[in-house]
């Protein structure tokens, strides 16, 4: 697999063209050319624009990972018949992040998944831009916030003509403090002609769920770890779930 | 010998009586069987039984061994050896099978747990209620029919080894083979632990497997009728309505003397 790793400048990259410009605010851009996957580690203190382009007719997997303090901006384009599938988390102690989806290509599908535990304080605006017909995102945002503030942000535009396109999102936060987390999940469409869902959640676990684990001599807090461990592994493979593994053992 | 004795137990929900001056007394080696109306509170007496906080004690008394456990929390009374096997068993995403019946069993036998021993005994009772090993692996619950999710309630049972069991509509949801093994399985654990066993159910067809010793009817939050397994019978020719009754009457009566 691709790897970049950031705190050491180490770009691992083969069939991807790629520039990176060190400054005050760091610029990485990536072209996708052909079918890859990628995983980005940020694991040093940074402020980072990154532009990732996806040419015609190719799938990239890409696994983004932050481990510190970051304040980043990505765009994404994906160009005709272009699939971008995104598992990215969390374990820094404050992001604020924004990523811009640019679905400019017919039939160009976005999957993106976020996990994380939040601790200090945590903003993610997400923007999915359905430029073209026929386009199709999948958001889906889990947070489990133990300490802190997690906010997050969805957007998602469909104008008017950009007939047949797909747009869902997920939104969840388990909220295990009595501090502020919101979720923002905005549909802004102008077309009739669209299938679009969208779930937001913030709460605890459910009474259901702890009493279903309770009744088999589980006590409340192993029962706390037990349900954080299965939302945060659930739809992510294991080893980016053992990132979070603290929080569970 | 274990004992659960529930004496005058009144319960609300929501300022709504649910049960009300409720008697129940269950031994090692007995089989209650507690059949009634939709809506009388036979599920409320399960779920209160094991601590549900979503219930009020008003009154009374639950009794574990001669010891009041109203105040005790729901993981306190499952260590105690009290099972509950839910009518609508939840799904659990993220959470697999083996997971939540290793921390359960591993909570259970703190620093006698070994999990080769764990495995084994898991794999061969998954083997016994004919279960799809894979299962084992896969979230709890999740994707499960309705046969199936019962079964795992039974897998739970047969790796907690409970000493006081309390069924709730395990046949809900089951076709007639998964209704054999079910049935064929519980009494197979009867057999060889002796719990006390409290099945409650709407139909006679899961004790054609599960032999009560004891038959109880519940309506209102009373037990207006108690006898022996040829009340199923009464009931299944007659309906509920046909107890209308004399003895809740006379009870009735007695209790305002």
């Amino acid at each position: 697999m691709n790897k970049i790793i950031l705190s050491d400048n180490n770009f691992d990259l083969n069939d991807i063209e790629y520039s990176y410009v060190e400054d005050v605010i760091n610029k990485l851009k990536i072209k996708i050319k052909k079918n890859t996957k990628l995983e980005l580690v940020i694991d040093k203190e940074i402020k980072l624009d990154v532009l990732f382009e996806l040419l015609d007719n190719v799938k990239l997997d890409l696994i983004i990972i932050k481990k510190e303090k970051v304040k980043i901006l990505t765009k994404y384009k994906l160009n005709t018949n272009s699939i971008l599938n995104i598992t990215e988390i969390s374990v820094s102690d404050n992001i604020n992040e924004r990523n811009i989806f640019n679905l400019n290509g017919e039939h160009s599908k976005l999957n993106f998944i976020l996990k994380t535990v939040c601790k200090n304080v945590e903003k993610y605006d997400i923007v999915v831009n359905h430029n073209c017909k026929n386009t199709e995102s999948n958001i889906i945002t889990n947070g489990v916030n133990i300490s802190g503030n997690l906010f997050f942000t969805v957007t998602s535009y469909v104008p008017n003509g950009n007939k047949n396109c797909i747009v869902n999102q997920q939104n969840r936060i388990i909220n295990l403090t009595d501090k502020e987390c919101l979720i923002r999940p905005n549909l802004l469409i102008d077309e009739v002609d669209v299938i679009a869902n969208h779930s937001a959640l913030i709460g605890s676990f459910k009474d259901e769920e702890l009493f279903y684990m309770e009744r088999l001599g589980i006590d409340q807090n192993t029962a706390n770890k037990l349900l954080i461990e299965g939302f945060i592994k659930n739809k992510i493979n294991k080893n980016l779930a053992n990132y979070f593994k603290k929080y569970w053992r | 010998m274990h004992i659960l004795k529930i004496e005058n137990l009144t319960v609300e929900i929501e300022n709504k009586i649910i049960l009300k001056d409720f008697n129940l007394e269950i031994k090692s080696g007995e089989i209650h069987a507690i059949m009634g109306p939709n809506g009388t509170g036979k599920s409320t007496l399960s779920k209160v039984i094991m601590g549900d906080s979503n219930y009020k004690i008003v009154s009374g008394f639950i009794k574990f061994d001669g010891i009041v456990i109203n105040e005790y929390t729901t993981d306190e009374r499952a260590r105690l050896g009290l099972f509950l096997s839910m009518q609508m068993p939840l799904e659990i995403e993220g959470v697999t099978n083996a997971d939540l019946l290793r921390t359960a069993v591993h909570l259970k036998e703190g620093n006698d747990f070994k999990l080769f021993d764990f495995i084994k005994k898991l794999e061969n009772n998954v083997s016994k209620l004919k279960m799809d090993k894979e299962m084992i692996h896969r979230s709890v619950n999740v994707g499960f029919s309705g046969g199936e999710r019962k079964k795992n309630e039974i897998l739970q049972m047969y790796m907690l080894k409970p000493n006081m069991v309390i069924l709730d509509e395990i046949d809900s949801g089951l076709d007639v083979d998964s209704l054999k093994i079910v049935g064929n399985n519980v009494m197979n654990y009867f057999d060889e632990f002796k719990p006390g066993l409290i099945v409650i159910t709407h139909y006679q067809r899961l004790l054609d497997y599960i032999k009560p010793d004891y038959v109880h009817i519940l309506k209102n939050g009373h037990i207006i009728k108690s006898g022996d397994k040829t009340l199923v019978k009464e009931i299944e020719n007659n309906g509920y309505n046909f107890i209308n009754s004399s003895d809740f009457v006379m009870k009735e009566n007695n209790n305002n003397e």
